[in-house]
């Protein structure tokens, strides 16, 4: 390890120490356990570089040497500063983090009696809620990745959401994360953690946007259990500032006959790394997932995921595309794994990119590890340009050129976000998407 | 309506089309025929404005504008249209989406007022019935996964919902099944009035009895070689093109 890695490492450990002194009564909470418990894993772990394989691609130099100090002012915002980001009819449960701390005043969640809970997570580590200590760093596994540890032993907080059995929520669940970081840097840690109990519905939609310029990383987790015939949908759009360093890690668990679909739109960030873990852990589960993404300037997106079938008769279907210009750089890495036992298996990935510059470059790294005999498993990456052909066609019938490459941009994007079923939410998208491409692109 | 002078035109160095001259008039309906590779394909891309092409010499004139210096969106607004030998699949571009776009920005040039979302859909409708295609084809993507009848129709379609004013149908009627061929050529003679004009480029004399041309034209070798009337089709169709490559062959 080089010194400026073990520097860092001792910041963070330095931190923790002091922050466990400023702790007192909740040092005996359970949720301080496993804090320290994810410090000592962080402890004996390295941070990765370029010769880490599964980091190949993406160079954390950037962000290790920046050892950016915790946030300790929280911006005094009002629901007026944050309304051009609603989206009129959307959700009836809307939980507001700015620089990953929640601010009630700014949220609305409903009360329910039948069982559902929406709530800051937080809190319910301090009331010791059973569900969250059921589930917490259960799934995301701190002692194998040291983002992971880290934003365990540093959890703050996220949204906690708790659908009890047989319970179809027909409106979705919104978490809208903001960042002001008026120009100071700042590392925040978001947890979140979704539990769908046996045969419930629920969307949940995760967005990330800016108010201010500046600097920051975002370590962030959510972890997700999928219960039998349970069905949970995760949308998220992520519009950080550019200047943003952001690591995420998603983790779902799906038991038998349960389904996740999950779709993921990055547009911001300078480093973005999507780190995705689905465990088909029941038999006849299954997952959809899917990825868009915008690189211009010198923005690098890398998404990184890793199917796990564990049992007979699962399927999983991932596509990830995105449009690169300028300097922009993507990266997907897909790890198919197939157990011995999980026949039946049917497992499509598809990794297509679109380059609009000389210098945009895309590195696709397809991965199966199948043990199974049984199995129907595809992959594919193409990378390609705007087709002439379609361009001519679009104006042979009035459409400008330009109009021309934008609506072929989007169409490139519209196969992901047909996927969204909430229309204004895939109209909004649309638009962001729109708005960036002509912009941009 | 158009008027073709003299035109050469060039690719990579190869000439393709070695002076044609062609007049059309408003209200007329022209054939032009002629063995593969004589250059028919050419021509309507020409028209349309096609970048890959040298125009070497000669001029075209349509509607009083000289088309040459026109971007191909331009001369689309100005009411030349290309049904495509080979229309393009656009995957995730919906029809419907691409016509609204396509109709409004052709009534926005002639400073006309767009339609709104209910009166293009009754629009729609109506020209849907014309070719008798289903209304759920305004959901697909643009031609993606059509079978090569439909993808001729939906060029017959469009055709139809930016009434323009010249109409070059490059072998529409090739891969059609007999009805698909009555239902395209009903469309045509629907949409033909005194003041629009049709240039048919097609291998087959059987779509011209449905379709009744004023003037056909043989093409051949970049040049137009012999015109006359429908029964040029006929003796064509009856004897090939082996005269007409004598004929030249001995000029
Ligand atoms: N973009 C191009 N690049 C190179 N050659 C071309 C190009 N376009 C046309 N040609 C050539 O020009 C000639 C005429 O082609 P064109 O497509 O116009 O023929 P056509 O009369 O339409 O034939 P068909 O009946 O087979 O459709 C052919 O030899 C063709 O290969
Ligand atoms: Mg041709």
């Amino acid at each position: 390890m080089n010194a400026q890695d073990s520097n860092l490492k001792d910041s963070y450990i330095k931190l923790f120490n002091r922050h466990e002194t400023e702790l007192n009564g909740s040092r005996e909470k359970p949720v301080h356990a496993l804090r320290k418990d994810a410090l000592s894993n962080f402890k004996r772990m390295e941070f990765p570089s370029t010769r880490t394989e599964d980091w190949k691609y993406t160079d954390l130099t950037p962000v290790l040497k920046r050892n950016f100090p915790f946030q300790s002012k929280q911006p005094k915002i009002r629901s007026s500063d944050i309304y051009t980001y609603d989206i009129p009819g959307l959700a009836e449960n809307t939980l507001v983090f700015i620089n990953g701390i929640f601010y009630e005043s700014l949220s609305s969640i409903q009360k329910s009696s039948n069982g559902i809970i929406i709530s800051p997570l937080q809190l319910l580590l301090q009331n010791g809620n059973r569900f969250v200590y059921d589930h917490l760093a259960k799934y995301a596994e701190y002692h194998k990745e040291i983002f992971t540890a880290l934003n365990t032993a540093f959890i703050q907080d996220g949204a906690f959401i708790y659908i009890p059995s047989e319970t179809r929520l027909k409106k979705p669940i919104q978490i809208l994360n903001i960042s002001d970081p008026k120009g100071m840097p700042f590392q925040s840690f978001h947890r979140n953690l979704i539990v769908s109990e046996r045969g419930s519905q629920v969307t949940v939609i995760e967005r990330q946007h800016h108010l201010s310029q500046g600097e920051y990383l975002h370590n962030s987790v959510t972890e997700i259990v999928v219960g039998d015939e349970a069905h949970t949908t995760l949308i998220t759009l992520q519009e950080e500032t550019r200047d943003s360093f952001l690591i995420k890690r998603t983790q779902a668990k799906l038991n038998r006959n349960s389904r996740f679909n999950h779709l993921a739109v990055d547009l911001g960030g300078n480093i973005v790394r999507n780190n995705l873990g689905i465990s088909l852990n029941g038999e006849n589960s299954e997952t959809h997932l899917f990825g868009f993404y915008l690189a211009s300037g010198n923005q690098h997106v890398d998404n990184h995921t890793n199917i796990d079938h564990l049992q007979p008769h699962c399927d999983s279907n991932e596509l990830y595309k995105g449009i690169l210009n300028d300097r922009g750089r993507g990266v997907f890495s897909g790890t198919i794994y197939v157990a011995r036992d999980a026949q039946k298996t049917n497992a499509f990935q598809s990794n297509r990119s679109l380059l609009l510059s000389d210098e945009a470059e895309v590195d696709s790294k397809p991965q199966l590890k199948i043990f199974a005999d049984d199995v129907k498993c595809t992959h594919g990456a193409t990378i390609g340009q705007i087709d002439d052909e379609a361009v001519f066609y679009l104006q042979q019938r009035g459409i400008s050129k330009a109009d021309a490459f934008t609506l072929l941009r989007s169409a490139f994007a519209g196969e992901i976000i047909e996927n969204i079923e909430i229309s204004e939410l895939r109209e909004y998208i649309h638009l962001k998407i729109k708005d960036r491409l002509i912009e941009e692109f | 309506m158009i008027e073709i002078k003299n035109l050469k035109v060039s690719v990579e160095g190869n000439e393709i089309l070695k002076g044609i001259n062609l007049s059309v008039k408003a209200g007329e309906i022209h054939a032009i025929m002629g063995p593969n590779g004589s250059g028919k394909s050419t021509l309507a891309n020409v028209l349309a404005g096609r970048e890959d092409y040298d125009i070497t010499e000669g001029s075209i004139t349509f509607m009083g504008n000289d088309l040459i210096e026109m971007a191909p969106e331009d001369r689309a607004r100005e009411g030349l249209f290309l049904a495509f030998q080979y229309p393009v699949e656009i995957p995730g571009v919906r029809m419907a989406n691409f016509l609204k776009h396509a109709v409004n920005e052709v009534r926005k040039y002639h400073g006309q007022k767009t339609y709104d979302a209910r009166e293009f859909l009754q629009k729609m409708r109506e020209k849907l019935k014309l070719v008798e295609m289903d209304e759920k084809f305004l959901s697909r993507s643009v031609n993606d996964g059509f079978s090569g009848g439909e993808k001729k129709r939906n060029e017959i379609f469009q055709m139809a919902m930016l009434e323009p004013h010249l109409s070059i149908l490059d072998e529409t009627d090739s891969g059609l099944d007999i009805d698909a061929l009555k239902i395209v050529a009903n469309g045509v003679n629907k949409l033909r009035t005194k003041e629009n004009a049709f240039i048919v480029v097609t291998h087959y004399q059987r779509l011209l009895n449905y379709i009744v041309p004023d003037v056909v034209h043989v093409l051949y070798q970049g040049k137009i070689v012999e015109s006359g009337d429908k029964e040029l089709a006929m003796h064509l169709e009856e004897h090939g093109y082996d005269w007409v490559k004598e004929e030249s062959a001995t000029v």
